[in-house]
């Protein structure tokens, strides 16, 4: 495959310009490539998001940016491109839910100010590990529906676009899998103990 | 706390966690890799037509059944033709053999395959997919056959054993065992597909791919557990080849071939293979002496050597970057491939200044990227960052918008500080919090913006008075 000719021309982020989107739907391959470069960090935080510290990460990262970049010839701007990218992560997780995988201690990174003690950094991954093994033992739907609304902030609305469900159903969902992941931390004493305020010196 | 508050908690934690970082070959890999998908599956020009009325397409239906009928008839009057296989072995060491005309495509990572209908024969190494429509297998050390057509897919072992995911379930079948989806049940079997009995024997006849054999030779049972303590270590994976390398007849006894590249619409589909190339006809009662390969051409020669990059293998690679600069290229994509070999054997100076080279060849993000790393290796592995400052400014690498501005900005601050020069990195720590807030750098970026704690002023003594 030869290698296109460059132009010269600033290593601008890519936008949903016009220009941009021409270039895209052209399958110009550096504009293809300039977008995928931007949406790598985003692609694979919500890939970790969705699916934890996976042994399967990178291969799911490497499929969403396949099927983008397989879409980017279609895409016609009515949303922005990381929306449809965000969908199109979401639809590839898919594939790799129920792959259970048990998430080690060391495989989480730290959450507290790196001053704090040892034990409270021990602490503070365990319980993010155990979220996250929570998350693993719930039904897909739920689980996206937990992690797009509780973890990246978006609205049921937002979120059920991103899903392609209706936003009645991802309420549904979201509140589903609240209940459920509350159900499975209240009787945690880990979890418990780890968010009692340190007592005083 | 209450339960929900804790769960709260918790999700704004998570929130703020980020991802195992990417080192720069694998993202380049993993972006490359989705750029040719993109070109090699482009959607072919649609032609608009008008809805048509539907008995012409019965018509013609029957009368295409009707002639299968005939020439079906007439065929089995005939002596078999030769049958047609497809082979190919995967840079991973896993081996595929196709029939039936059977159609699939290659998992990105080239670690599964999607079998869209006909035969594949696999003999799988280290955990090894394949999807079909009905059903999921998972393989290691393992030569087994799956057949699928839009009814149902069948999966027969020949040694080793198989995990098959079906319906929320997860089965195991072992040697002499076939699975089939319809009837959701294993059941022994020692029957072999006919367009593959000969080459079953062939994958049989040669030792397993991996020192250790997994072949278990229990009943059929629920392995979800098991998966997870028998799951490879996936950090080896990154060492794979994310595309089949065509070109392997140290493998197999015929030239190996490539699968037609298939335009799908199919939302669960992988990527697809890369472009077509031509398939032969192996006569199942003759053995076919390797046929010399052509002359390969300088695009041929880059995807070797890049393929040889992915697998390990950085002296083929750099040797196959010498052969190409006999032929003139040694520049541009030429010139990262020559610099990722090198500092895969660890030759980091001749790395970092190939790096340069390619940065100041090269535009976008590619060049950015280029210099990125040898600002990287100069500072990280030649402990040379006054060099390393330079590279960063010359290839402006942390200029607002660049796709690498908060990797360069990160790498600014720690070169400024190990030079000592902390006034200088302030304003640059400034603007990482301001754009990155919520990385794991958040720390060392405050510590530069904070003023350094004042040691105590020393007291002073009065001078001694002259007598």
């Amino acid at each position: 495959m030869t290698e296109p000719a460059r132009t010269s021309r600033e290593p601008d982020v890519p936008s949903d310009s016009e220009a941009q989107l021409a270039l895209l739907r052209a399958g110009d391959p550096s504009a293809t490539r300039d977008a995928l470069r931007a949406l790598l960090p985003d692609v694979r935080r919500w890939l970790y998001r969705l699916l934890g510290r996976s042994p399967d990460l990178d291969d799911a990262t490497q499929d969403a940016l396949a099927e983008i970049a397989a879409f980017l010839p279609r895409f016609e701007g009515r949303s922005t491109l990381r929306t449809a990218a965000h969908q199109i992560t979401v639809r590839v997780a898919y594939r790799y839910f129920g792959r259970t995988t048990h998430v080690p201690l060391e495989a989480v990174p730290d959450l507290v100010a790196p001053e704090s003690t040892a034990d409270a950094r021990v602490m503070a991954r365990e319980a993010l590990a155990r979220l996250q093994r929570c998350l693993q033992r719930m039904p897909p739907k739920r689980r996206v529906a937990f992690v797009l609304c509780a973890i990246e902030g978006l609205s049921p609305t937002e979120a059920a676009h991103i899903a392609g469900s209706s936003s009645l159903a991802m309420r549904c969902r979201l509140l589903q899998a609240r209940r459920e992941v509350a159900r499975m931390l209240a009787h945690d004493p880990y979890l418990a103990r780890w968010l009692q305020p340190e007592s005083p010196p | 706390m209450t339960s929900r508050a804790l769960l709260d908690e918790l999700a704004q934690r998570a929130s703020h966690a980020e991802p195992p970082g990417l080192d720069d070959a694998t993202a380049r890999r993993m972006l490359d890799h989705a750029v040719e998908h993109a070109v090699a599956s482009a959607p072919r020009t649609a032609t608009a037509s008008s809805p048509r009325p539907r008995w012409p397409i019965a018509v013609a239906f029957a009368a295409a059944a009707t002639c299968a009928l005939v020439v079906g008839w007439f065929l089995l009057q005939t002596p078999a033709a030769p049958v047609e296989l497809t082979r190919m072995t995967l840079p991973s060491g896993d081996r595929l053999v196709g029939a039936d005309n059977a159609r699939f495509e290659l998992a990105p990572s080239a670690r599964g395959v999607q079998l869209h209908g006909g035969t594949l024969l696999v003999d799988a190494r280290d955990r090894f997919q394949l999807a079909t429509p009905h059903l999921v297998t998972i393989a290691t050390n393992t030569v087994f056959s799956v057949e699928s057509d839009a009814e149902r897919s069948r999966v027969q072992v020949y040694r080793g054993a198989v995990d098959i995911e079906q319906a929320g379930g997860r089965h195991r079948i072992t040697a002499g065992s076939v699975w089939d989806s319809q009837v959701v049940l294993a059941s022994a079997s020692t029957s072999r597909p006919a367009s593959l009995v000969v080459a079953i024997d062939e994958l049989l006849a040669t030792a397993p791919l991996a020192a250790v054999s997994r072949a278990d030779t229990g009943t059929a049972r629920d392995t979800a557990e098991r998966d997870t303590n028998t799951r490879a270590d996936t950090d080896t994976s990154r060492d794979t080849a994310p595309r089949a390398d065509i070109a392997n007849a140290g493998h197999t006894t015929t030239r190996a071939t490539s699968v037609t590249a298939r335009e799908t619409t199919s939302t669960n589909s992988i990527s697809t293979a890369r472009a077509t190339s031509t398939r032969e006809d192996i006569a199942t009662s003759r053995d076919e002496a390797p046929s010399a390969e052509p002359a390969t051409t300088l695009d041929q020669l880059l995807a070797r050597a890049r393929s040889e990059l992915a697998a390990g293998k950085f002296a083929d690679a750099l040797a196959t970057t010498k052969l190409a600069a006999t032929r003139g290229a040694t520049k541009g994509p030429w010139r990262i491939v020559a610099a990722d070999a090198l500092r895969g054997l660890e030759r980091y100076a001749d790395a970092a200044s190939t790096y340069e080279r390619a940065a100041s060849e090269l535009s976008g993000t590619d060049a950015i990227e280029a210099g990125y790393t040898a600002a990287y290796l100069r500072f990280h592995d030649l402990k040379d960052p006054a060099t390393a400052l330079k590279v960063l400014t010359t290839a402006r690498i942390d200029e607002p918008g660049s796709p690498l501005e908060e990797r360069g900005l990160a790498l600014r601050v720690r070169v400024l500080d190990a030079l000592e020069r902390r006034a200088e990195a302030r304003p640059f720590a400034e603007r990482y919090l301001a754009k990155f807030p919520h990385t794991q750098l958040r720390p060392l970026m405050q510590a530069m913006v904070d003023p350094p704690a004042k040691a105590p002023l020393p007291t002073k003594t009065p001078p001694a008075k002259a007598p």
